[in-house]
């Protein structure tokens, strides 16, 4: 807002998850969004894994030259995938050829298909 | 002993106030950042003549270096400054993981390195910045000696690719090296030629070599006196021709004995070509709140230690 950086979005991947667990339980943020604003900037949220929202909500950002947008992207981790999605023990490991066999076959653009 | 005389004396961080301001007028490109210390960076002309170039960043350092590596993206040549103790410990992270890992052409201008800052006491007197900075893949690191050195130095970044610390300081000094120089990054400057020792000397601490080749000449010993004003890429050449004929060095420096100049002196005859080697430097401590003078008194930094170590290095010799 002082640099009048009103072309600036930031945006916070808000998964609620971290290497050692749950946020909240890890170390609590409380009301980010709350944060953002005592600094002046705009904070609009948004729905991270569906992208009209992602469309929509990006369209409406930068709405004022002067005033920053910070974007709270609410994500879930593994989204789509039954065995991944809102756990954070997936962060640093990677699937097996099984695992990702079944991964694939549950995301609609690769369910099906033979040869990934 | 060659002579070096002088009629001024000026602090080194002006140096860098008046090639900034030379910059500004030359160089669309250059902008200039500071976290809250624009006065002591002697900024005030560049701010006056550009305030569409200047970012002022409060005290938020670690914020600065990542806007000044954004910068880059666009084509901008930042120049981020602060003291060296908070352009470097307090950021380190930031200048290696968004400056050095991906090469941004960042420059990174420090004033009040050292036990020279005085009075601020040892939380300001950063004595391990040049080894911080020149560990790091990518990075340049400068320590000019003078007003005019500075001047010329921070002229020669503008024209360099790539992240570059530029150290300089508070304390008015003798300005003995010409207005007019071309500054040559990774080029040392021979400044006396003797056959009985080189001595290697850095920032401040050149003043001091050359006052100390003047005690030695009067000793009837002449020694080779070179100023290494770039830790990296150090001049080896320079070095081993040096070393080659006089058989034994000394470094001195305004920093600690790990890590600076008298470290990658020893680096380099070690693996080239083992020589005595007698290091002028302050001894794993902090500083403290003194006068300058009084500082570089205590911790040794001085022409009579300088000459003292001379000596030493010359009995050395087999």
């Amino acid at each position: 807002m002082h640099h009048k950086l009103g072309n600036l979005t930031a945006i916070i991947d808000f998964n609620r998850q971290q290497i050692d667990g749950p946020t909240e339980l890890v170390m609590n943020n409380r009301d980010l969004g709350a944060k953002y604003r005592a600094f002046g900037w705009n904070v609009i949220e948004m729905q991270g894994n569906d992208m009209a929202d992602i469309i929509k909500t990006l369209h409406q950002s930068q709405a004022d030259p002067e005033v920053p947008t910070l974007i709270l992207m609410h994500t879930e981790m593994g989204f789509g995938i039954d065995y991944m999605v809102g756990s954070h023990k997936w962060h640093g490991v990677a699937p097996n050829d099984e695992q990702l066999a079944t991964a694939l076959n549950q995301l609609p653009i690769t369910a099906g298909m033979s040869d990934y | 002993m060659k002579q070096y005389p002088y009629t001024e004396k000026k602090d080194t961080r002006s140096g860098f106030g008046a090639g900034i301001l030379e910059l500004g007028r030359t160089n669309p490109n250059v902008v200039a950042l500071t976290a809250d210390l624009a006065g002591s960076l002697k900024l005030e002309g560049f701010i006056k003549e550009f305030p569409d170039r200047f970012v002022q960043c409060g005290i938020s350092e670690a914020n600065m270096i990542g806007v000044s590596a954004g910068l880059t993206i666009g084509g901008k040549i930042p120049f981020a400054t602060s003291f060296a103790n908070f352009a470097t410990g307090r950021v380190y992270d930031q200048i290696r993981q968004s400056v050095c890992y991906s090469n941004k052409n960042v420059k990174i201008c420090a004033s009040h390195a050292g036990l020279t800052l005085g009075e601020d006491g040892a939380t300001h007197q950063i004595l391990e910045d040049l080894g911080m900075m020149k560990m790091l893949p990518n990075m340049t690191v400068i320590n000019p000696c003078d007003f005019n050195q500075t001047k010329a130095a921070t002229l020669a970044i503008a024209e360099h690719v790539g992240p570059v610390y530029l150290r300089f300081g508070r304390p008015v000094m003798p300005i003995f090296t010409p207005a007019d120089q071309k500054f040559e990054i990774g080029k040392a400057l021979i400044l006396n030629e003797g056959p009985a020792v080189s001595i290697f000397a850095t920032g401040h601490l050149v003043w001091e070599a050359i006052k100390a080749g003047q005690i030695l000449a009067e000793q009837g010993i002449e020694a080779d006196i070179i100023n290494i004003h770039t830790i990296k890429p150090l001049d080896e050449a320079a070095i081993l021709a040096s070393v080659k004929k006089t058989g034994c060095a000394v470094s001195a420096e305004e920093h600690q004995l790990n890590g600076g100049l008298g470290d990658s002196v020893a680096q380099t005859l070690a693996r080239n070509y083992p020589a005595p080697l007698e290091m002028v430097g302050v001894h794993d401590s902090f500083g403290e709140s003194a006068t300058p003078d009084q500082l570089m008194q205590k911790y040794g930094l001085t022409a009579d230690k300088i000459v003292e170590a001379a000596k030493r290095a010359m009995e050395r010799k087999s």
